[in-house]
């Protein structure tokens, strides 16, 4: 079972040397150990993942946060039969870590070995896979399953969710083995004087699982923020395609 | 009725006060509407309206407790409530049906076993019309 771990850019950081020789240590002794790439500038996730897979890697670790696995699910959207596993380093951008119940740093390296493999969806956006979501915010319509149109008169927060939280509740939290993605509406009014004395509605959010969503931006395009690191402008379509990626979970993931 | 605790499988649907909808909305699960909607709306779940919700649509659904304003006929496989706050102006097709003090109906009731079936034809057939003994 080749293993391939691919390490993050930021951990060439001295801060994090003494963590990935023990981390390196803990992988041995396990027996998971396999070949390891180091992103830098000159070299690309996906220069790495193809060199891997030309090596028969079945099992690709990354080593890193959102960014490093999201940027890697991307890539291996065209390959479902490699399981993807996780190793969180580093104390931002560890969402994902949460929700697929990995514990942070040299822990991880138990849930590798444990090997929970679940199959979860990946969305695409404009043809583009995204394991994560897409954010936006400003005025826009939204045209679901090609039956009804979602509208709203002024600015909302917009969250298109495949794996991601949208609010601090339990429940808030998308499922990415329901074949869905929930589009969640935040109203945001802007802070100004005047809207201290205008009654404005609830701010309780909108959740709508589908399918397949259209977001139209009302007015110049909007920015979509897919993934934390690649921005779209509108319009995007959304389709939650039968596409999967087989991933190393813990034990106590936030989905069935 | 909406919690995820008590059936995890199902998805839960939130419609709030800033949104407006217009067209044919489907849902396989529960769904909260607090926000306005034109058109019609189907769910195999539960539905709740809330006091805010303004509603010009054809309903059909499961289960339905109604707190908002109803333009429109309702179709309701087990079990309708209607909150002290609820208006609706349509005609009403359930099986059991519990009105608070103060809800208002302008509409033919159509209520008893039959009309369950009523609702799985009108599905099958939307040219059916509803031909239930009124009550």
């Amino acid at each position: 079972m080749p293993y391939f771990y691919l390490y993050d850019s930021y951990l060439q950081d001295r801060s994090y040397s003494n963590q990935l020789i023990r981390l390196e240590t803990t992988i041995t002794d396990l027996g998971l150990q396999g070949k390891v790439g180091r992103l830098t500038l000159l070299k690309s996730i996906r220069d790495l993942i193809e060199n891997a897979l030309r090596d028969n890697t079945d099992t690709i670790v990354v080593v890193g946060n959102d960014i490093t696995f999201s940027q890697t699910a991307e890539i291996l959207a065209l390959h479902p039969k490699i399981t993807l596993g996780f190793i969180p380093l580093g104390p931002t951008n560890q969402t994902l870590a949460y929700l697929l119940g990995i514990p942070l740093g040299i822990l991880a390296c138990h849930t590798l070995s444990s090997r929970i493999v679940e199959k979860i969806n990946l969305p695409k956006i404009n043809n583009q896979s995204f394991i994560k979501s897409a954010e936006a915010q400003g005025v826009a319509t939204f045209n679901c399953e090609n039956h009804y149109q979602l509208s709203v008169s002024y600015p909302h927060y917009y969250k298109i969710c495949n794996l991601d939280v949208w609010g601090e509740s339990d429940q808030a939290i998308s499922n990415p083995k329901d074949g869905l993605v929930e589009v969640v509406l935040t109203p945001h009014k802007p802070k100004s004087w005047w809207n201290k004395f205008k009654k404005t509605p609830a701010s309780s959010p909108t959740v709508l699982p589908l399918k397949n969503v259209r977001l139209d931006a009302v007015g110049d395009s909007l920015s979509l923020l897919i993934d934390g690191h690649r921005v779209i402008k509108t319009p995007a379509t959304v389709v939650a395609t039968g596409d999967y990626l087989r991933v190393i979970v813990g034990r106590d993931r936030k989905f069935k | 009725m909406f919690t995820k605790s008590e059936n995890s499988s199902k998805i839960e649907t939130v419609i709030g006060p800033s949104v407006s909808i217009d067209g044919g909305f489907v849902s396989q699960g529960d769904v909260k509407i607090e926000g306005s909607v034109t058109g019609s709306i189907v769910t195999n779940g539960n539905l709740l309206v809330g006091e805010q919700a303004h509603i010009t649509a054809n309903i059909q659904a499961s289960n339905a407790y109604i707190a908002g304003h109803i333009k429109g006929n309702l179709q309701v496989k087990e079990r309708l409530e209607l909150a002290p706050t609820s208006k609706i102006d349509g005609d009403i097709s359930t099986k059991v049906l519990i009105v608070a003090e103060g809800a208002q109906v302008s509409g033919k009731f159509n209520m008893g076993s039959l009309s369950s079936q009523a609702l799985a034809n009108d599905r099958n057939s939307h040219k059916k019309p509803v031909a239930n003994a009124a009550v």
